[in-house]
């Protein structure tokens, strides 16, 4: 098994923590949402950004590795149902409970007895997929001040969500994501690969292909990685089977990547 | 792993290099066929400017050519295409009362006659180019004789001819028109019609200037 074979899988998109990089828009987004949850003041927090600009990652990154705040509870999809939640929740102050052994609004008052000021975060990932009385339930737990907030959902939904008239009345904070410029695409390659013992790959990489990507993945980060990945496994492949032609970095194997990953519509 | 098999993958690739290829052939044919199309019309223009300065001629030789040919006889016919022309315009100046006094208010400021010359001694050959673009636009009694005095300057008599006449078409009240016309059919060796055309001009206006210059003829 060649290098790039090896290096491919530092590239793979899951949350696995010791591939924090430190982008200007992570670590803005990372410092808003540590104050913002440190206050206790803000009921509800939306963490917009496209799919892919490391929503995810942020709220996973806070719940283990940040310990100056508290998060009761992160739910990585809202597939819940009403009181399904309100155990859950309920179940985090210590107790056992049997589903259905009370109804909401019991469960409501218990949650408040064992939590209130805000002092908890509750985390809710992929929260646009949340449905209309979810939505209200969680603005009445935050209203009541048992919980804060964080739904972390796709820009354009967050965006719909709060124009609506029972979040403009309230206050919320909106924290944004953006996608990386293509210097920090060049610098979170090479750390990567850098921190890995895997310099000479990481020299193959110059400017033009470092724009390569950025251009194609518009700084999305998990396209970034898709990209970075597919195109190491053409390199391990053509290396290991003799493709000469395809066994280099350049413009021709990037291109390949592009559209095996569907970048690229041949079409 | 990849989402394509590796050969499959290098089709593809090999299918894309074809298109971007057949897209910057189509890209390259474009700018080629707008160069072409600039150039073209660049010709056209060309072909404009020299086509404006010589038809005055082929009217012009095409009198000549018959005055040449037909030793005595012909002058007279040759009169009677150019009053046609002068004829023509002499309709559409029925106002014979009042040109006595436009004209009159013309030549005691001798200054003026001396303007127009000097203006097309500044102008030059770039001038004339502005000044034909200008009368294709404007289609100006002003521009015209300009131009006709331009080439009277110049010595191009039969292109003098040609203005001269196509400014008395826009104004045929206008004496200088006729003076231009008489001094360069006289260069060109006519007198004579340069005397016809003044006198047929003096009938229906006064010019103190076309009158010195037919007596002078």
């Amino acid at each position: 098994m060649n290098q790039f074979a090896e290096a491919k899988k530092l590239f793979y998109d899951d949350f696995d923590l010791s591939g924090y990089f430190d982008s200007l828009t992570f670590e803005y987004a990372k410092k808003q949402l540590i104050d913002v949850m440190k206050t206790h003041e803000v009921p509800l927090v939306f963490l917009l950004g496209s799919p892919g600009t490391g929503k995810s990652f942020l709220l996973n990154y806070i719940n283990q590795k940040v310990s100056s705040v508290k998060v009761a509870k992160y739910f990585t999809h809202p597939y819940f149902d009403e009181k399904e939640f309100l155990e859950t929740l309920l179940s985090l102050a210590g107790k056992n409970i049997e589903h259905n052994e009370y109804s909401t609004e019991q469960l409501i008052s218990r949650l408040q007895r064992a939590f209130g000021d805000l002092e908890y975060t509750v985390f809710i990932d992929e929260a646009q997929l949340l449905t209309e009385d979810q939505v209200e339930l969680i603005r009445i737990l935050s209203d009541q001040k048992i919980f804060q907030f964080v739904l972390a959902m796709h820009k354009q939904e967050g965006n719909y969500i709060l124009s609506k008239d029972h979040f403009k009345s309230r206050t919320t904070k909106k924290i944004e994501l953006e996608g990386l410029t293509d210097k920090e695409i060049g610098r979170y390659i090479e750390s990567r690969l850098l921190a890995n013992n895997f310099s000479d790959i990481a020299s193959m990489f110059k400017r033009s292909h470092v724009k390569f990507i950025k251009d194609y993945s518009n700084g999305n980060f998990r396209t970034t990685k898709k990209l970075v990945k597919t195109v190491l496994e053409i390199l391990n492949i053509a290396n290991r089977e003799g493709y000469k032609k395809y066994s280099k970095l350049n413009n021709t194997t990037l291109t390949m990547a592009a559209i095996d990953t569907g970048l690229i519509d041949v079409k | 792993m990849l989402n394509n098999n590796f050969s499959k993958l290098i089709k593809l690739y090999e299918k894309y290099q074809k298109k971007q290829r057949m897209k910057m052939l189509v890209k390259l044919l474009g700018i080629l066929l707008l160069l072409a199309a600039a150039y073209l019309i660049y010709l056209q223009r060309q072909t404009a400017q020299n086509t404006q300065a010589p038809t005055p001629q082929t009217n012009t030789t095409a009198v000549s050519k018959t005055d040449d040919t037909t030793i005595k006889p012909q002058p007279e016919q040759k009169e009677e295409q150019t009053q046609v022309t002068f004829q023509k315009t002499k309709v559409a100046t029925p106002k014979e009362e009042n040109m006595p006094s436009q004209l009159q208010k013309r030549t005691p400021s001798e200054n003026k006659k001396e303007e127009a010359p000097m203006q097309l001694q500044m102008t030059q050959r770039e001038g004339l180019y502005k000044m034909l673009v200008d009368y294709k636009d404007n289609k100006s009694y002003v521009t015209a004789i300009k131009i006709a005095q331009f080439y009277l300057l110049q010595k191009e008599y039969e292109k003098a001819v040609k203005w001269a006449v196509e400014a008395s078409k826009k104004d045929p009240s206008q004496a200088q028109s006729w003076i231009i016309y008489a001094k360069a059919k006289k260069a060109l060796g006519k007198p004579e019609v340069a005397k016809r055309a003044l006198s047929i001009y003096l009938k229906h206006n006064h010019s103190k200037e076309a009158k010195a210059l037919l007596d002078s003829l």
